[in-house]
């Protein structure tokens, strides 16, 4: 008997072994291609910018150095910090509220009858559209730009959590029935976490759509933050200060978008490895 | 002798609604008795209600007529006289194998201390005690169905139900694993119910099998197979009584299926 387990153990131990130094290789691989990818878009950038009028257009070599200048003149550390406030501030509240929304209208359905179409159009809405009616409610500072990244935010993490819910597989909700596991228990026990992957993916798409939350409330109220620099770079002529800030932009997004998945794997660390057969 | 039940099922019926909003007949008129300690196979053709019969025991579904008792209780939803072992295990994915087995013993309220010595006792008794801090992706199929065995065992109930716990296993962990459950049978004297769609294997391991024949789910036969305690699986398969036995199980199923057939082009 023991020398069964023994030997199972071993195989067991062999595939996960494999699995782990294929995933290294293959994460090498990516890594090569994906900074491959970086050059040949730098070069291309290049060489097309330098042919068109500065005042249009402007190389990488140029943003890199008003990217310099800018974090010397202390204007870049300024406008990030501005925007990382309403920010971080609208992008907690979107989690705060569309964790237990997305959660309540998958678990009743008597929720979802009364507020599952809310949410469905609230995640299509143009957010553009209703810019105007924010900043006479909020008026021009922080919290209209904290209320924009919340509202763009809020219903991409209520729909993905929502959506898992749904799919939790029955077979183990009723593993808490037959061990005569409490409502509340099944609740917390057996659904949540198997929603927390797909919570983690609204997360991750919540990043992206807060982005554009933020970059929309500053261009609009004009109050700096990077979205501010856009703003005032491109008025007047300053194409390489402008790509500067969308280049910071870009970075801060995926770097927050990698800083989910880390989480994602602290919190989910079986989703990766069931799923991660067909990568 | 009614002192001597484990499991009383008197006269189950079971009707379903499907998508259409027919009525369909799982089960009709259903009575056996289970003694205690006894094991018991529920066998038949796909689609006679076996697993439906289980899970009205269990308390997972409610028959439209007829009763169920465990240990003279009439049952009225789960509890925890009756531990169940499904198909595919079922183990909670994020949960370590040792904290699996655990769930069932924390909707009891027992302190902790209690309730981490009852699971490590119950993973000793399958024979995962290296393998109780690895999570359910880490373990093989015939690993991952000892902890839900274990996870049913760790509750101490009255009777032990088993959906089709081997089926999904190949032949060489099948065969360990069906030797094994009958050391803990020896070992815990439970009663044991299971549901199984294979002759040899209940024909192997129960000491009685109830055949159920389709359209709708009935008792056809209980059959006799009942081995001396302590005969090894392979004391058992090679001798006449296996081959007999499984001959007339066959019959029982076979037989039965073809007087089915004729009846429905008739």
């Amino acid at each position: 008997m023991t020398a069964l387990i023994d030997e199972a153990a071993t195989v067991d131990d062999e595939t996960a072994l494999s699995r782990k130094i294929r995933s290294q290789r293959r994460g090498g691989r990516d890594r090569l291609v994906t900074a491959a990818g970086v050059v040949v878009m730098l070069v291309v950038w290049e060489l097309a910018a330098r042919r068109v009028d500065p005042i249009l257009a402007a190389p990488p070599s140029a943003v890199l150095k008003a990217l310099i200048g800018m974090i010397g003149d202390g204007t870049l550390l300024t406008a990030v910090w501005e925007s990382a406030q309403p920010f971080l501030a609208g992008y907690v509240l979107a989690i705060v509220a569309g964790v237990p929304l997305g959660l309540l209208i998958g678990r009743f359905r008597v929720v979802e009858a009364a507020i599952g179409w809310l949410v469905i159009a609230g995640y299509a809405m143009p957010m553009i559209a209703l810019t105007p009616v924010f900043m006479l409610w909020f008026g021009l500072g922080f919290a209209v730009k904290a209320a924009m990244v919340m509202t763009m935010t809020v219903f991409a993490i209520a729909i993905n959590t929502w959506n898992g819910v749904q799919n939790v597989p029955r077979t183990l909700i009723e593993v808490g029935t037959a061990f005569s596991a409490s409502q509340p228990r099944i609740l917390g026990q057996i659904v949540l976490p198997s929603v927390i992957p797909s919570i983690m993916t609204g997360l991750r798409i919540g990043i992206g759509k807060a982005v554009v939350g933020i970059v929309i409330a500053e261009f609009f109220t004009a109050i700096g933050g990077l979205g501010g620099v856009i703003v005032d770079a491109g008025h007047s002529f300053q194409p390489d200060r402008m790509f500067a800030a969308v280049v910071v932009l870009m970075a801060a997004a995926v770097a927050l978008t990698g800083l989910i998945g880390l989480l994602e794997r602290r919190l989910a660390p079986w989703n990766r490895s069931i799923a991660g057969g067909t990568r | 002798m009614s002192d001597d039940l484990a499991v009383d099922v008197r006269g189950v019926s079971k009707t379903f609604v499907d998508d259409k909003g027919r009525e369909v007949q799982a089960l009709r008129d259903v009575t056996f008795q289970v003694r205690r300690s006894e094991i018991v196979a529920l066998t038949g053709r796909s689609g006679c209600g076996k697993t439906t019969l289980l899970r009205i025991i269990m308390g997972l579904e409610h028959p439209t007529s007829g009763t169920v008792k465990v240990e003279g209780e009439p049952v009225r939803g789960c509890g925890p006289d009756r531990g169940i072992v499904f198909q595919n295990a079922e183990l909670l994915p994020w949960r370590t194998a040792l904290a699996n087995v655990e769930f069932g013993l924390e909707a009891r309220g027992l302190p902790k201390a209690e309730r981490r010595a009852a699971a490590e006792r119950a993973i000793e008794l399958v024979g995962l005690t290296n393998a109780a801090g690895r999570r359910p992706h880490e373990l093989s199929g015939g690993m991952r169905q000892r902890v839900g065995i274990a996870r049913a065992l760790a509750i101490d109930p009255a009777v032990l139900l088993m959906d089709e716990p081997f089926s999904a296993l190949d032949a060489q962990t099948r065969e360990k694993m069906q030797a094994e459950l009958l050391e803990i049978h020896e070992r815990t004297g439970k009663t044991i119910v299971f549901v199984s769609h294979d002759i040899d294997e209940s024909v192997l391991l129960a000491d009685r099998v109830v055949t159920l024949v389709p359209d709708p789910g009935r008792v056809h036969a209980v059959l006799d197979t009942a081995f001396g305690r302590s005969t090894s699986l392979d004391e058992r398969r090679d001798s006449a009584e296996f081959a007999r036995r499984r001959h007339e199980l066959l019959q029982l199923v076979h037989g039965r299926e073809i007087r089915q057939q004729d009846g429905v082009s008739a």
